[in-house]
């Protein structure tokens, strides 16, 4: 229905304002090697920003565990790189970094970053009390408590992270390549741009489905992973 | 395997501050191999007596000492990790603190005890609430223990599986001899299960009254029909 509404739309709008479902998928078919060599670049940037968040959400949530005065240290900074818009620090990574690839992985990283603090910091605390206990009368090592209980016990909330930081490691990759792509290697934030100031509008449609569908195809990794780890023993019994 | 040595409370107080204890004047002794029963009203400290026994908690006064080691604690819920088979699960002790070589031995051996050999695959999630404290119980034998600690065990199960796992433990606790310290709110299983029986009263909580309970032993649960023991139950409950 809600193709028939666009289609319906798009009779009684100039092309360029508003292309049809089949001009959009003409632009597809037209454009699949640059679509295809763009997606490839973006979803680089967002694979590496995620890698990056996650590293450094599993060292944050694990330092403010083991330290009440680091978590009240740190905790102020990591809410700061969540609250400062991305589009506004991205120029100031092109100065740092150059035209490239790496200001899109940055720019991943930091959107992608905060969930994944939260939910890493949340799934640390949430073992059960009884089973703490069950671990200090083992006489069980902090760390051998982290890497026994806390962690496997953290992977519901981790996962549930992930699949926010997923779409938003996209999105920061795609503002990244806004400022700070060139065009080589093609990316999916520079083509959205370029074809939207050629006026080729359905060019442009197209980029944005295939961003779309790129953020949907991450997330669709994560539930499939997310099944496979822990849905054995996690969540609605099948 | 015999109980070890005996666990003494000595003058041991318990709080947040030695002004505002929760526990005071504690004085008790389990003797090796035998069973104490602590029994009072909900919330006057019987668990947290339990967790001095097991040193997860620090006397504020007196001291506690000897019981033995290892120390094994059956919760009043399973306490399961959900992503550990049942086999995991009981070999977790002796992950931590105990001879690899003898691991997959010690596993299997607890397990047949408590009658879940063909469970050792499971997930928790597969198992009855029976069951699962089953393993609980698996898990706290796999140690060898010297000291059993148990609080409310039986709680949380219906009264045929009750039953039925108050003559696994009472079976293995005479056969092997564990010295024991078991919390209950229920006077007709303080009265089955121990020699002695401690009533836990007052602000802030102390002994309130001791009760031997000489009842001949082997013991099992078809025993609660019994004359004598309907009367130490209700001796036991007079005096709460």
């Amino acid at each position: 229905m809600g193709l028939g509404v666009w289609a319906l739309a798009a009779t009684r709008l100039p092309e360029v304002l508003l292309p049809g479902p089949d001009d959009v998928l003409q632009g597809v078919i037209v454009h699949h090697e640059r679509l295809a060599a763009a997606t490839w670049t973006t979803l680089q940037a967002s694979l590496g920003g995620l890698l990056i968040a996650v590293v450094a959400a599993a060292c944050g949530a694990t330092l403010f565990l083991r330290s009440h005065w680091v978590e009240v240290a740190l905790y102020p900074y990591a809410l700061l790189v969540q609250t400062v818009p991305i589009v506004a620090i991205a120029p100031l990574l092109v100065v740092w970094l150059g035209y490239g690839l790496p200001v899109a992985t940055v720019t991943a990283g930091i959107v992608a970053f905060f969930p994944l603090l939260t939910s890493a910091n949340l799934g640390l605390r949430s073992a059960d009390p009884a089973q703490l206990e069950l671990l200090q009368l083992y006489g069980a090592s902090w760390t051998a408590t982290l890497v026994k209980l806390r962690l496997p016990a953290a992977l519901p909330f981790v996962f549930s992270g992930l699949r926010t930081a997923v779409g938003l490691a996209v999105i920061g990759a795609v503002v990244g390549e806004f400022v700070g792509s060139t065009g080589h290697p093609p990316c999916l934030g520079y083509l959205v741009l370029q074809s939207a100031r050629s006026a080729d509008t359905a060019l442009t449609f197209a980029t944005i489905f295939v961003t779309a569908g790129l953020a949907l195809g991450l997330f669709a990794a994560v539930r499939a992973a997310e099944r496979r780890i822990i849905g054995p023993w996690h969540g609605e019994r099948g | 395997m015999s109980g070890g040595e005996d666990l003494v409370f000595d003058g041991v107080g318990f709080g947040f501050t030695p002004a505002q204890l929760v526990l005071s004047k504690l004085d008790l002794r389990v003797r090796a191999g035998q069973v104490v029963g602590l029994i009072g009203l909900s919330g006057c400290g019987k668990s947290t007596v339990l967790r001095l026994a097991a040193g997860l908690l620090k006397p504020t006064l007196g001291t506690v000492r000897g019981g033995g080691r290892p120390r094994a604690f059956v919760f009043q819920r399973p306490t399961l990790l959900p992503w550990r088979t049942v086999a995991e699960n009981v070999a977790l002790a002796l992950e931590l603190a105990g001879p690899e070589g003898e691991r997959a031995d010690r596993v299997a051996d607890a397990l047949g005890r408590v009658g879940l050999a063909d469970a050792a695959d499971k997930l928790p999630r597969a198992l009855s609430g029976g069951m699962a404290m089953r393993v609980s119980l698996a898990r706290a034998l796999v140690s060898r223990p010297r000291l059993l600690l148990l609080d409310e065990p039986f709680s949380s199960l219906d009264a045929f599986t009750r039953r039925q796992l108050q003559d696994e433990v009472l079976a293995l606790q005479q056969t092997l001899g564990l010295t024991t310290l078991l919390v209950t709110h229920d006077v007709d299983e303080a009265a089955l299960f121990a020699d002695e029986v401690l009533v836990l009263k007052g602000q802030p909580a102390t002994i309130g009254a001791r009760l031997p309970i000489p009842l001949p032993r082997p013991r099992a649960a078809a025993q609660l029909r019994d004359p004598a023991l309907a009367q130490a139950a209700r001796t036991i409950e007079a005096a709460v």
